[in-house]
């Protein structure tokens, strides 16, 4: 079924060494159009590192990452901006201004480069992105007077307000209560709906990664180990990923 | 030894490396769309407004003590040559004083902050977050700083040099009973207008130093709120130094150049 569909993100060889540690080894991932991809893996097996290559936050010492058969790993910054335009990154605290309220948040990249619209227009855009993630009421705020749910929303009003076609998603509901994370997975399977976007989420939260994935990729010493709908994953005798899907203290993975 | 002695002159190196790229960066983007007047005006405010009154209180007691000083020991060599003060005083605050003070005060006080600011964007990924939205950190957060105080330094310091001249003209007239016309006509014989474009141009080079260093350190930060605090204090440090050693420089330059 996979087959017929179009590679929205093709990732080969991906090497990256940072500090002493190499953290990616020669990494491979396909990622289709319009899928919903969950990447599991222990806290600092490079889960955050990989979407930061993706987002072209960091370069790669080796390998290559295409993106709509584009190869953007050695694009100059100006051909990146093109590039980065299609990507929306909501970061794992949010990663809001501090110093800009909900409005100019949100409304970033439109108040900074969008001088078609008038501000009028882009509060309405702003607004309406809001109402997107279930917010009224803040324009005004500033983060730190958010909750971390809220923050969460905001930091997702942010990126779609790029129109991106590709979301990714650092642990979305990492740190948050269930009833919120729930929620935030509504969000996330909402925005896929009515945005078309190609997700993919990080995360170690299994409960969270069932209910999003179409598929859901281990990664495991730098490598992708394994990749299957959740009803595979479930069933594989695969030890890592039995050991890790389970919350297993004993395995192949040393605690 | 040698290993630890070359690592240390390898970082030095690379240091300067990335302060000269970051400068480099720096006025690039400054003639790039958008200009960020909104920005460039809320630094200013922060830079210059806010920092009024340290800075005067600062100079006010500069200039006091420097006339108190001065007087007492020109009074001891020579009964009467108290009256020179004005000129003295005036010399040395205009093209030392007020700009060397206030460059240190500013570091202290903004350099800091701007350090802690960006350092902390740095560590919650809001300096990723600016790249993901198509907008390049040193445009958003260098050219601003780095504008506000190229342009706030040097009339912080005319602030400055003002203060300070009028609280040593009172200290003169208390202290010293140097009647204020007299200290007025001697300043004014004694300054003249090399001295205070030499103060400027220091100034303004001095608030160069600041914003680069503090967003230098801003954006090197690695580590949590422990690296914000490093950083912040590295700044500080940076910047102090810089200013100093570069004021000498500076100094002969200017010396030579404005033919003073
Ligand atoms: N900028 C960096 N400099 C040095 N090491 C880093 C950096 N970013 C991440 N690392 C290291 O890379 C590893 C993977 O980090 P990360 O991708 O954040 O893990 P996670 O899977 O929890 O998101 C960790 O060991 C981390 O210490
Ligand atoms: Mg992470």
């Amino acid at each position: 079924m996979e087959n017929q569909k179009k590679i929205k993100i093709k990732i080969r060889n991906l090497w990256k060494k940072l500090a002493a540690k190499t953290v990616l080894k020669g990494l491979d991932l396909d990622i289709y159009e319009g899928e919903s991809v969950v990447i599991i893996g222990r806290s600092g097996e490079g889960k955050s590192v990989l979407l930061k290559h993706i987002a072209s936050l960091l370069r790669p010492d080796e390998g290559e990452i295409h993106i709509d058969d584009k190869e953007i790993t050695s694009l100059n910054d100006q051909m990146l901006t093109e590039v980065m335009m299609k990507i929306g990154m909501v970061f794992q605290n949010a990663a809001l201004f501090d110093s800009l309220d909900v409005d100019n948040n949100v409304g970033f990249f439109m108040y900074r480069y969008r001088k078609d619209l008038t501000p009028e227009k882009i509060r309405e855009i702003v607004k309406e992105k809001l109402a997107l993630v279930e917010l009224r009421d803040i324009m005004h705020l500033k983060p730190a007077e958010l909750s971390g749910g809220m923050k969460k929303r905001v930091g997702l009003a942010r990126a779609i307000a790029v129109e991106p076609q590709i979301i990714l998603y650092d642990e979305p509901t990492t740190g948050l209560d269930p009833i919120t994370a729930d929620a935030i997975n509504n969000l996330i399977i909402n925005a896929k709906k009515k945005l078309n976007v190609t997700s993919i989420v990080v995360t170690h939260d299994m409960v969270s990664a069932y209910k999003i994935a179409d598929r859901i990729a281990m990664l495991y010493d730098g490598k992708i180990i394994f990749s299957g709908t959740p009803d595979e994953i479930k069933s594989t005798d695969n030890p890592f990923v039995q050991q890790f899907i389970n919350g297993r203290a004993e395995g192949p993975i040393s605690a | 030894m040698f290993i630890a002695l070359g690592t240390y002159v390898m970082k030095f190196f690379n240091e300067i490396g990335k302060i000269s790229q970051l400068t480099r960066d720096t006025f690039k983007w400054m003639f790039r769309k958008p200009f960020d007047v909104k920005n460039i005006v809320s630094q200013m405010v922060h830079i210059g407004y806010n920092s009024i009154p340290v800075t005067l209180i600062t100079s006010l007691f500069t200039g006091m003590v420097f006339a108190l000083q001065t007087g007492l020991s020109l009074e001891v060599k020579l009964k009467g040559t108290s009256q020179f003060v004005g000129g003295v005083l005036i010399i040395a605050l205009v093209r030392e004083l007020g700009p060397v003070l206030t460059a240190l005060i500013i570091a202290g006080r903004i350099g800091s902050s701007i350090a802690a600011e960006i350092g902390t964007m740095k560590v919650t990924e809001q300096i990723d977050a600016l790249k993901t939205l198509a907008t390049n950190p040193v445009h958003y957060l260098s050219v601003p700083r780095f504008l506000a105080l190229t342009f706030m330094m040097p009339a912080l310091v005319l602030m400055a040099d003002f203060i300070g001249w009028i609280g040593g003209g009172f200290v003169s007239l208390a202290e010293l009973k140097v009647p204020l016309l007299t200290y007025y006509y001697n300043s004014q014989s004694a300054l003249r207008m090399g001295d205070v474009f030499s103060g400027l141009i220091k100034s303004s080079v001095f608030g160069m130093i600041i914003a680069v260093i503090g967003c230098h350190k801003g954006f090197q930060t690695e580590g949590g709120a422990e690296g914000v605090g490093k950083s912040t204090i590295s700044s500080v440090v940076t910047s102090s130094m810089l200013i100093l050693i570069s004021d000498y420089f500076l100094t002969s330059f200017l010396n030579f150049a404005l033919k003073i």
